[in-house]
């Protein structure tokens, strides 16, 4: 469904992706592993549109977005979750949520939606009512990801370290709601520091200086002497 | 010793010079937080607004004994009020599109987009100049007759409906900005332009959208205040004045800040009016301003950019 | 290369000092009057434009500073040169006071303050009942009747001024002098500290501070000092030279030629300000046709036409450095 085909991009002058090739099908469940810096954000960053690649194309469903708008991208219903949530500070839950479904075709069916929402982040209904900027990280990265399912034809979610600068037991919590979300036939697109919390990812890619160091199953790749010398430096 | 009965008027024209004045400072703050451009022509809309309901509504140019262009179509001030804002509406959009949207992502986009509508402010003024000339012109009517007293007090019929018209149009632009689908839209982009864009907000359409409500704002304010004093092609350089000192006061970008420093503004105008003389009233608006920064540099409300 | 660049300098200097002697004078030796004295202001407007990215719009300040000092001292029997001297350091006083009241303020904030700042001091001195005010300012009607400046008993406006044009031309040489020595000293490296803390809100440390407030005073200094020259030209000074539209003015020379580049201010003052009097007569249209140059200026070259220039010859030069490195 997504594909990055031979994807350089960097910032100014420094470049950060080194031909980049990634796919991830309908329904998929993928994880992107890597140390700090070695550009599995500007992964997600290109795929959605905030950058644009200089060289290599992105496709959706067999579409060319290269270089399409962000917002345009998204209405196809690849949904980009930031890193640290990024909600809109000085809105409501229940606002931020609205925001969520701007497009014209989610904006019709966002009752539907927002009820379907509170069912999956109960915690974010009691909620609905407070300004974004009062949450916790936790509820932050919960509303984050509410706000991205508002979207009436979600296909696939792409979530930037949900475990970011959270505590253990709700990391826990996010990925059980991301295994629920998985059920509903929605794709999901990982990009997480830590190997251990995506265990059962149908595929991992490991990255390294901006390019595809190894991919395979998740067994495969968390097994590897590649993981290990990634994260030990070695 | 003042007589307490005299504190009282400035207090009423205060408030309602203040609900004008934040109708007017309201349109700066909404482009100003959304697209974080600054818009020197908001005085020039503000000019032009007025000039375009004038000339709908004045009979004939011979009520003045001069060839000053009017339609002649005496179009009743309320219903000439509509087209005015909609024609701003539509320059505003213009400008976004035309001139701010080439800059925006350019070096130095903060300096180019004041030259940029700095210059179209200057043109405006000329245009205005050029059709009706340099001298002042009045409305043939106010907006409403008459006036209520009570004990010392007057208020005009004129006065009511500046005040009832302003506070209308800002609570309507809230439920827009609270409840609709755009409102939300433009409230997110405002907050976080990525984080907006990705969740499918389109940004490039809620920019020409501010930018046209923000000036329709100042074509409304326009109206309401130069009806019941004079029109010229520079009439807008005071209220533009007025609208960037509240502005800062209240923190730029701030939706609560614009309006309470609307008010204490020009609360301060009034009462340093009745103490002083009319003259002085600005002057103490600057230095509030001056002094407002030093000890908060972000205004009353305002947050520190990141 | 500094060669070249010299010999490029020295074509147009020696056409400005010739010019006197060999062209009919009058009517456009007042104007290179006013774009050599308007070179002076936007080369410093520049500094703190575009070397150091401060939004400052209250260069009209220092500039009347620095012209109603000299025609009040003037008017008052003073030597006009000592007084143009006391009319730049006044004016540089008044850079001075406004960067330490203006010291924690950026990005918007500073623009507007400091065109509001304008505004008031406007509002201040054509008031009429403040009566030391309204001696040294002269309310709405300025100071008229300037003493003009004798040397050997000639009047500098004799000949069209041709005195003063001398003049201008030999303090507009001084002026790039002493920018290019600030701009290349430890000082003048430390201005890019002061625009990357504009651009990316740093924390602001004492040395940024101390950056800001000798670059404000050593700009007013000079636009003071082309208020000054002007003002002793005009035999004249009113009110009206705070109003907006020679804010546009200043504003304009700067950006049209490209902020952050030397000679590009200079170039926008040679075009900037023959529109600004060839048009004079035309009155509203002049503003229109001077709004539309801008506008179609800065939309087709936001980084101004020198620094869209000196773009396209590093671009070139590049081309050709890589191209002959291939060979």
């Amino acid at each position: 469904m997504l594909v990055l085909e031979n994807v350089h991009v960097g910032y100014g002058q420094v470049e950060v992706l080194r031909g980049i090739n990634l796919e991830v099908k309908a329904g998929e469940y993928v994880a992107v592993i890597g140390a700090n810096g070695h550009g599995k954000t500007t992964i997600l960053r290109t795929a959605s549109g905030l950058l644009k690649p200089w060289v290599g194309k992105v496709t959706l469903d067999g579409e060319d977005v290269t270089g399409q708008a962000p917002y345009k991208i998204a209405q196809k219903g690849l949904i980009h979750v930031p890193e640290g949530a990024r909600l809109f500070p000085q809105m409501t839950v229940q606002d931020n949520l609205a925001a969520g479904a701007f497009p014209r075709t989610s904006w019709r069916t966002r009752q539907k939606n927002l009820e379907k929402v509170y069912q999956l982040f109960p915690a974010v209904a009691e909620r609905k009512g407070q300004l974004a900027l009062t949450l916790s990280g936790g509820e932050r990265q919960s509303v984050a990801i509410a706000r991205g399912l508002m979207a009436e034809n979600v296909k696939l979610l792409m979530v930037d370290e949900p475990s970011a600068g959270l505590a253990p037991i709700l990391i826990d919590e996010v990925y059980k709601k991301i295994a629920e979300i998985r059920k509903t036939g929605v794709g999901v697109l990982i990009v997480e520091q830590s190997p251990r919390r995506i265990a059962d990812a149908d595929r991992i890619y490991l990255i390294e200086n901006g390019e595809v160091r190894m991919q395979g199953g998740a067994k495969e790749v968390l097994d590897s002497k590649e993981v290990m010398q990634a994260y030990l430096g070695g | 010793m003042v007589d307490s009965s005299l504190l009282l008027p400035p207090l009423l024209s205060g408030i309602i010079l203040g609900s004008l004045y934040a109708l007017m400072a309201m349109g700066l703050t909404l482009i100003y937080s959304t697209i974080r451009v600054l818009n020197f022509a908001h005085g020039a809309f503000f000019m032009a607004g007025a000039y375009i309901v004038w000339w709908l509504n004045t009979p004939s140019s011979a009520l003045y004994g001069s060839s000053l262009p009017t339609s002649g179509l005496s179009v009743p001030l309320a219903l000439a009020v509509v087209p005015a804002v909609l024609v701003i509406f539509v320059i505003g959009v213009g400008t976004q599109r035309f001139l701010i949207r080439p800059l925006i992502r350019k070096p130095n986009p903060l300096i180019t987009t004041l030259v940029v509508t700095l210059a179209l402010a200057t043109m405006f003024e000329s245009i205005a100049t050029l059709i009706f000339g340099g001298a002042r012109v009045q409305f043939a009517s106010e907006i409403a007759n008459g006036d209520i007293r009570y004990g010392g007090l007057i208020i005009t019929y004129a006065e009511l409906v500046q005040f009832a018209v302003a506070i209308g149009v800002l609570v309507l632009l809230q439920v827009f900005l609270k409840r609709s689908r755009w409102g939300i839209g433009m409230r997110a982009v405002a907050q976080d332009l990525d984080a907006a864009s990705l969740v499918g907000i389109n940004t490039d359409t809620i920019y020409l959208l501010a930018f046209g409500l923000g000036s329709a704002l100042a074509a409304v304010a326009g109206f309401l205040l130069t009806n019941t004093v004079f029109l010229s092609p520079s009439v807008g350089a005071t209220p533009l004045t007025i609208a960037f000192i509240v502005v800062v006061f209240g923190g730029i970008g701030s939706v609560q800040g614009t309006i309470l420093a609307s008010y204490i503004v020009a609360l301060v105008q009034q009462y340093v009016t009745l103490f002083l003389d009319a003259t002085w009233g600005l002057s103490f608006a600057f230095l509030l301003m001056i002094a407002i920064l030093i000890i908060r540099p972000q205004g009353l409300f305002g947050f520190r950019e990141t | 290369m500094r060669l070249i660049s010299l010999g490029l300098l020295a074509v147009p200097l020696v056409a400005l000092l010739a010019y006197p002697l060999v062209a009919e004078q009058g009517y456009l030796t007042y104007v290179l009057v006013l774009i050599l004295s308007y070179s002076i202001i936007a080369l410093y407007y520049n500094m703190l434009l575009g070397y150091l990215g401060i939004p400052f719009l209250a260069p009209l300040v220092p500039y009347a500073v620095g012209g109603y000092t000299v025609g009040y001292l003037t008017l008052n029997g003073w030597n006009p040169f000592a007084g143009l001297l006391v009319g730049c350091i006044f004016a540089a006083g008044s850079g001075f006071a406004f960067s330490l009241l203006s010291m924690r303020l950026r990005g918007l904030y500073m623009a507007l303050y400091s065109l509001v700042f304008t505004l008031f001091f406007q509002n201040l001195i054509t008031r009429q009942d403040i009566r030391p005010l309204f001696d040294i300012f002269v309310g709405g009607i300025g100071q008229n009747n300037i003493p003009d400046i004798t040397l050997g008993g000639f009047q500098w406006r004799l000949f069209d001024g041709v005195a003063y044009y001398y003049f201008a031309l030999a303090m507009l040489v001084v002026s790039a002098i002493v920018l290019k020595k600030v701009l290349d000293s430890r000082f003048g490296i430390a201005f890019k500290g002061v625009r990357d803390a504009e651009v990316y809100a740093a924390s602001l440390g004492i040395g940024i501070f101390r950056v800001k407030i000798v670059a404000f005073a050593v700009s007013s200094f000079f636009i003071g000092l082309a208020g000054g020259l002007l003002t002793l030209f005009y035999g004249a000074i009113g009110a009206t030279i705070l109003d907006t539209s020679n804010m546009l003015l200043f504003f304009s020379m700067v950006v049209l030629g490209g902020l952050g580049t030397f000679f590009g201010p200079v170039a926008g003052a040679f075009v900037m300000v023959p529109l600004n009097n060839y048009l004079t007569e035309y009155h509203a249209w002049r503003f229109l046709a001077q709004g539309l140059a801008v506008l179609l200026v800065v939309l087709i070259f936001p980084e101004g036409v020198v620094g869209r220039l000196q773009r396209f010859v590093r671009g070139r030069m590049m081309r050709s450095s890589t191209g002959s490195a291939g060979v």
